[in-house]
């Protein structure tokens, strides 16, 4: 239908109603809830942006972070507060045994939450236009492709390209139809068909492990996580583009960062730039002193862990890499503080973080790729693992403080993971300054055609075994 | 106007797709394979609904492979009267799906519960309850957009042979390599393709190309024998304070049932050869099938008991043929309404099948 030659208002109604549709799909009663947040969120954030009033400006302000963070804190973090308050009291010596909530999360609800929280944020501090039309801030917020689990869109990203009417043109539509192939080829035949199966199996195996398929177990979920949820933003991407929209990029070959903040520029980066400009800056950046930049950076990372679920381990996660962040901005820091002492062009300035290979070698520029890699899989450990008992056999084993562990994985299990895992490193390497579209644009035709072929005939050839994105549960 | 790349690349890619499915499709049909249905969650999931029937429309049937096989559907339907309604789980005991019957208040029918020991007795309740917990969570938690799916599923595949994932997807073509594995790892059980056959109705039976086969009977049994091996040497089963709980368990959940109405029997299906002998060991009679029934206060038909169902060969130890399928079906019929008390009030008005023939 949005190719039929209807009026532009038509064609959003229409895309407004698919998507509301696609959402109802999951669950239909938590539409209401969608609706009540776009409803609210585009009252309040007009009256953001006219009201003169400080004080009134606060206070619907306020309206507006109650609003959102309080239904995403009653349906994601209920049950979790109510545990801590439970184990709290009773440490206290208080018999407190309550019924358990039995709270069911909505599809997606950390991810449009985010979305109409930068708008509210956005009118309060007029960085842009309020959206003039209801029809227009609706689709902005349900839009069907990024609406359950990302990119996670800034209103200046998507709300212009609702305001003239957008057709794909033909290069749009095949380069979309591409990354749909690609990104339904990540998850359905190397995420769930590949990986998953061995990741649960090491997870939730009881008994201590050893360390050959505590690791395999690791890596399956690592390269599970990122083609899962980058098949999923592969997917939203190359469906908006068949419609002739345009949504930000979410990953950019995280496995061959250098370094944790460049692991960050690279992983679902509408999340963390998200997290940079309404969190980390507002909290003072690294404006207000050294300290600070610490205490901000640790703060950022703690939260964004408690951002993607409702439990201490992914605290843990989000602890980790505040940590690996701040640890590399002190080595950093103190470098450049040495490399100002020496001089430019001296010998200590063309040094890099390992001794004996020069920074702009490519080679040490891969095995730091590698050591961060490596440090990124035992966050992991805590990002998967159900409770700290998992993650600690996990880690024991990982890092041979286990005696004897019962073997689990078949050997073609393990064949499947180290492929996968060896090719996903070679891939990302080589693709780390590129994008899939500029590659394929520069392929000859036939191997081109190839190779998407290869990719639908292993999606046809793995069936169905594909679960839900990892992401809808966050 | 020329094409661009991208456009014959995907021209390309299309045909290629096509081209693939269709010589995908012609080797398995070539290879003697029919289409048929995946035996998942989604399956039982949809029959699983179906259980809220009046008692005088439907029996339930929970357990294993063996009813699954042992139980021919249409014979069935055909002697009673009532739908057969098949919630059994290959691999899997009932326990499971049992307490879910329990606890759902709506459920007021009749069940029969298929007991093959080596699973309703087994201590590994995380392994041996996964699918029935994942089978259960999936009925629970089906959205609208998995039941749209899975419509579109069946239709596909009713048509085409290779979308039976347990046999052709990638994972299980993969695991046709069987590449060795190091000392004490379970590595997945590797069944011909050719064995099993499920249909819509989820009743399962063996083919007609394994029935003709001897050289595919015998890898079924090397299969029987390793899964033998492995149950024999992962002890310890349900003993003791174990066992009782697991009796306990059963037994609340078979009063619940019949506080509402309901009508419950255990049954266990025939096994012969070598893993018939094995089970005779390892589960003596009096210790656990038995103890089971007088425990639970439930009537039960024991194969051995009945010289109609007791001296069946069954091609791989296990499952029963189909044809004997049927003839098990039409005694265990027999046996519930001459015996058991059993009645199918709309058995007269649908078939004129003589019970005594």
């Amino acid at each position: 239908m949005h190719n039929l030659p209807f009026p532009w208002k038509l064609k959003k109604i229409n895309l407004l109603l698919a998507s509301y549709i696609f959402y109802a799909a999951w669950n239909p009663p938590f539409i209401l809830l969608l609706w009540l947040s776009t409803v609210v969120d585009f009252f309040v954030g007009r009256a953001l942006y006219t009201q003169e009033n400080k004080y009134k400006k606060r206070l619907l302000l306020v309206v507006s972070l109650i609003g959102n963070l309080g239904m995403l804190c009653f349906f994601k973090y209920g049950g979790f507060l109510l545990q801590n308050f439970v184990a709290l009291v009773n440490l206290f010596g208080i018999d407190f045994h309550p019924a358990k909530p039995g709270i069911i999360l909505p599809a997606g609800i950390s991810f449009y939450t985010f979305t109409t929280l930068c708008y509210t944020i956005d009118m309060y501090k007029r960085r842009s236009e309020p959206v003039r039309s209801m029809l227009d801030f609706s689709l902005f917020v349900t839009f069907f492709p990024h609406l359950v689990a990302g990119p996670i869109v800034r209103p200046p990203q998507l709300v212009p390209q609702f305001e003239t009417p957008r057709k794909a043109s033909q290069q749009q539509l095949i380069q979309g139809l591409f990354l749909l192939s690609l990104g339904l080829f990540m998850k359905v035949a190397v995420a769930d068909t590949l990986l998953a199966s061995s990741a649960d199996v090491i997870f939730g195996y009881q008994k201590s492990l050893p360390g050959l398929d505590a690791w395999m177990g690791v890596l399956a979920f690592s390269g599970q996580i990122f083609f899962d949820f980058a098949g999923y933003s592969t997917c939203a991407i190359g469906v908006a583009l068949c419609l002739g929209f345009i949504l930000p990029e979410n990953f950019r070959y995280p496995y061959a960062a250098i370094g944790f903040s460049d692991f960050w520029r690279r992983w679902h980066i509408t999340l963390s730039t998200w997290l940079r400009d309404y969190l980390y800056i507002p909290l003072g950046g690294n404006r207000k002193g050294e300290g600070r930049t610490y205490v901000n950076l640790m703060i950022t990372m703690l939260l964004g862990g408690l951002w993607h679920g409702a439990s201490w381990t992914f605290v843990v996660w989000g602890a980790l890499h505040g940590i690996y962040l701040c640890a590399e901005r002190l080595v950093r820091e103190k470098f450049t503080g040495n490399l100002k002492l020496a001089g430019k062009g001296s010998e200590l300035q063309k040094a890099s973080l390992i001794p004996g290979i020069s920074a702009n070698n490519t080679l040490s520029n891969f095995l730091l790729a590698l050591i961060t890699f490596f440090l990124i899989n035992v966050t992991w450990v805590f990002f998967r693992a159900s409770d700290f008992t998992t993650a600690w056999r996990m880690l024991t084993a990982m890092f041979g403080q286990t005696d004897n562990g019962n073997a689990v994985l078949p050997t073609l299990d393990i064949i499947k993971i180290t492929v996968v895992i060896i090719l996903t490193i070679i891939f990302h390497w080589f693709m780390r300054n590129t994008t899939v579209l500029q590659v394929a644009q520069k392929t000859k035709w036939w191997l081109l055609g190839g190779i998407w072929a290869i990719l639908i005939i292993a999606i046809i050839v793995s069936q169905k075994t594909g679960g839900s994105f990892i992401y809808f549960q966050f | 106007m020329q094409p661009t790349p991208l456009l014959k690349a995907s021209i390309l890619a299309l045909v290629s797709v096509i081209i693939f499915v269709a010589c995908w499709e012609h080797y398995w049909r070539s290879r003697g394979f029919a289409a048929t249905y995946n035996d998942d969650k989604v399956l039982w999931a949809a029959k699983r609904k179906e259980v809220y029937k009046p008692p005088d429309q439907a029996t339930v049937f929970i357990g294993g492979s063996r009813i699954k096989f042992d139980l021919d559907v249409p014979t069935w339907e055909k002697l009673t009267g009532e739908e057969a309604i098949q919630l059994a789980i290959v691999g899997t005991p009932a326990r499971l799906t049992l307490r879910d019957l329990a606890n759902d208040e709506k459920f007021k029918g009749k069940l029969i519960i298929d007991v093959a020991e080596s699973q309703f007795f087994s201590i590994d309740t995380v392994r041996r309850d996964k699918s029935a917990r994942e089978a259960i969570e999936y009925y629970y938690k089906e959205t609208p957009a998995q039941k749209a799916s899975a419509s579109i599923d069946y239709c596909l595949e009713s048509h085409l042979v290779f979308l039976e994932e347990g046999k052709f997807g990638l994972n299980a073509l993969l695991n046709d390599l069987q590449i060795p594995n190091r000392p004490g790892v379970a590595a997945p059980l590797v069944l011909p393709k050719e064995f099993g056959v499920t249909g819509f109705n989820r009743q399962t039976f063996m083919s007609p190309m394994f029935l003709s086969d001897p050289h595919l009977q015998k890898r079924q049994k090397d299969v029987m024998i390793r899964v033998m091996i492995t149950v024999m040497n992962t002890p310890p089963f349900l003993k003791g304070d174990n066992l009782d709980a697991l009796l306990k368990g059963i037994k609340t959940s078979i009063d619940k049932i019949r506080s509402r109405g309901g009508l419950v029997m255990f049954v266990r299906p025939p096994s012969s050869g070598d893993l018939l002998e094995n089970e005779k060991r390892v589960f003596p009679r009096q210790q656990y099938w038995d103890r089971l029934l007088a425990y639970t206060n439930t009537p039960g038909i024991h194969f051995s008991d009945y010289p109609g169902i007791a001296n069946f060969a069954c091609p791989e130890w296990s499952h029963l043929a189909p044809k004997d399928g049927a003839i098990f079906t039409e005694q265990l019929v027999k046996i519930l309404l001459d015996e058991k008390g059993w009645t199918f009030p709309n058995k007269t008005k649908l078939t004129t099948y003589d019970l005594n023939r």
